[in-house]
């Protein structure tokens, strides 16, 4: 693939995104009041955004190719992307100190390290540190799931 | 009262010890979070705002002037050191500056990084006291029309001034405006853009942005680029942290050149850190009578673009304060923290809590003080902040963040926007889509939509008088000069065959 597609892609995308913006705006009911109904700026701006997807379609044609990017790593990313989901769904039934630890030493290890024993020690560290600085100091409720605490 | 007597009740407000203390909190957590790799000033707000939460208004925000300015200097000593720039506006610091430090003067870039963006805060606070306050004589003149054709300036000169491609530019900016959208229309009570999510009825807060696009998506990047990561080549700080002689007399003209091309530059709405540290650095060489150092540990290439990084911080706070209006992704993260507290920014913040603005304008001088104080002495503990494992630390990012988002609302469904906007982030950073218009545009989004629809009712719909009204139009022309000037000198560059303003011209800008 040439770094020329994943723009095409990219004023596709920018366009359905129009579309949806134009489709919000539009199906925005009118109490009836005021000058501007509040359908007005979602539906310019949808406007805006397929202009800009024609833009940049007519730009990427018109370059010259260039060089292809740089190839990711698409399972880190992957399982960082998965174990986020998991812990942000975790966080409130599971509570911050158990999904947070679990999280950090499982994310950690997703980026590379193989210290676990030192992965969790720290882990907990620095979970009960956080809790400590916004439940005790800040009194900032976090929720603590089964825990007590 | 006069300007003096306002900074004298401000400084009355902020010197007690204990708003002393949160000023040196805000400072060494400003800095500690903004030397860590990929953590620019707004990410750096973002993350700390839920700190500010238990504290009444004015410690809260006397410890936000020290966060700010703590933030703007963080990125330095990882450019000097490490040669990797924790920012944008950091980049052009780690020219000479890692170039110093591997000739065993890191001690002096440290120094002069540390005395500039002093030199630098104390003289861009003095430029804000007396800007801000002029500009709020004349901002009690502006109607909704003139508020609209303001922030119509800060998103073009925003968009124009942002990444490599217009049209992709352009895109960033109007989801910016889309997010902010999204939610209930205060002026009519209807739902916008909801698509029947009713967790999605208060709106995408624009410090769930800046978490999801700026953190989300900097682990994600680091997590997709594992493989090219390399390993850092880092350098010691050996000897002493100070200057000799003539270091010193070399840096005081950078230091007070970049002070002001920072300030001036950093009240512009949608220029900041990156371009005046960037202008800086290309004057300071152009002028200079040692050119061939430069690149080679020039102590002027540190010295003038720190100075230009923390000026423009004051600067950037001017249109804010002044008339209420950020105009770059950190001032658009100030602001959410004012209307936290129910607070407005603006000509009648001024006379309603002369107080608290005063309170903070006399803070930053305070901030300024502890950041010299105790940033030169702690710099050790900044350089050790990066032994930290990069697993452990990117994973602590994400914790933080959940931590931030969570505690702003207590809704667990900003999570969930946050990890898509995070998502986002990562593909428009992966493929060159400017991120700081999207911050900016999702503040500017329900402001520019109630002052235009507020101004039509001035003018019974006619979109016309708009331009009848002389302040109007001028301002609506400096929009369009905002607008197309960065395209054309970009052309104007290409044309010459020469990278230097095409090269201004490209710069992201947060």
């Amino acid at each position: 693939m040439s770094a020329r597609d994943p723009d095409l892609i990219g004023a596709a995308a920018i366009a359905v995104v129009a579309v949806a913006t134009l489709a919000g705006g539009l199906t925005t009911p009118d109490p009836g009041f005021g000058v501007v109904p509040p359908a007005a700026f979602p539906v310019v701006l949808g406007v805006l955004m397929l202009a800009s997807a024609a833009w940049l379609a007519f730009d990427t044609l018109r370059r010259p190719r260039r060089a292809e990017n740089e190839p990711l790593d698409g399972r880190p990313f992957a399982a960082t992307a998965v174990a986020s989901a998991v812990f942000f769904a975790a966080f409130i039934p599971l509570g911050f100190v158990l999904s947070g630890t679990a999280f950090l030493v499982a994310q950690a290890r997703i980026l590379g390290s193989r210290s676990l024993a030192r992965d969790v020690i720290a882990s907990i560290a620095f979970v009960l540190a956080v809790y400590w600085l916004f439940v005790g100091f800040l009194t900032v409720d976090l929720p603590n799931g089964p825990l007590p605490f | 009262m006069d300007i003096f007597g306002s900074l004298l009740g401000g400084f009355a407000t902020a010197l007690t010890p204990q708003n002393l203390a949160y000023a040196a909190i805000g400072v060494v957590l400003g800095t500690a979070i903004g030397v860590l790799p990929g953590i620019g000033p707004a990410l750096t707000i973002s993350l700390l705002l839920p700190i500010t939460f238990g504290l009444d208004p004015i410690p809260a925000f006397i410890m936000f002037g020290g966060i700010y300015y703590g933030a703007m200097y963080g990125g330095s000593t990882t450019s000097i050191l490490v040669n990797t720039p924790g920012e944008s506006a950091s980049v052009v610091t780690s020219i000479d500056g890692y170039q110093m430090a591997k000739q065993g003067r890191a001690g002096a870039a440290l120094a002069t990084s540390a005395i500039g963006s002093f030199v630098a805060g104390t003289l861009a606070t003095i430029g804000l006291m007396f800007l801000a306050a002029a500009l709020v004589q004349f901002a009690v003149q502006l109607g909704p029309p003139e508020y609209f054709a303001i922030m119509l300036v800060a998103l073009s000169a925003v968009t124009s001034l942002s990444g490599t491609s217009a049209p992709k530019a352009l895109f960033a900016t109007l989801l910016g405006l889309a997010l902010g959208l999204v939610g209930t229309d205060n002026q009519t009570g209807q739902l916008r853009l909801t698509f029947g999510i009713n967790e999605l009825e208060e709106g995408i807060d624009v410090v769930l942005g800046a978490i999801g696009l700026f953190a989300i998506g900097e682990v994600l990047w680091y997590a997709a680029t594992l493989r090219a990561q390399e390993a850092e080549e880092r350098q010691t700080v050996r000897g002493s942290t100070w200057m000799t002689r003539e270091e010193f007399r070399r840096s005081i003209p950078a230091w007070l050149r970049g002070s002001g091309i920072g300030f001036f530059i950093g009240a512009l709405p949608g220029a900041g850190a990156t371009i005046a540290s960037f202008i800086s650095y290309a004057l300071e060489r152009r002028f200079s009578k040692r050119r061939a150092e430069f690149g080679k540990g020039a102590i002027e290439g540190v010295a003038g673009p720190e100075a230009a990084n923390n000026a423009s911080a004051g600067g950037a706070l001017v249109p804010l304060l002044g008339l209420g209006i950020p105009g770059s992704g950190t001032t658009a993260v100030m602001l959410v923290a004012f209307q936290i507290y129910g607070l407005q920014p603006g000509p009648l913040l001024f006379s309603s809590r002369p107080d608290l603005v005063w309170g903070l304008i006399a803070s930053l001088y305070i901030a300024n003080v502890a950041l010299l104080v105790l940033n030169l002495p702690l710099v050790g503990i900044w350089v050790r902040l990066l032994d930290i494992p990069k697993p452990l630390l990117y994973a602590g990012i994400l914790v933080l963040s959940a931590v931030g988002v969570y505690s702003l609302n207590r809704n667990a469904f900003d999570l969930v926007i946050v990890l898509v906007l995070g998502i986002v982030g990562f593909l428009m950073r992966r493929y060159d889509y400017p991120l700081a218009p999207v911050i900016l545009g999702i503040v500017l989004g329900p402001l520019i939509d109630n002052n235009f629809r507020r101004a039509m009712i001035m003018t019974d719909g006619n979109v016309l008088a708009l331009v009848t009204r002389p302040l109007t139009l001028a301002i609506l022309l400096i929009a369009i000069v905002f607008f197309i000037l960065p395209f054309a000198l970009r052309l104007y560059g290409r044309a010459r065959g020469r990278g230097d303003l095409a090269a201004l011209a490209e710069t992201d800008v947060g």
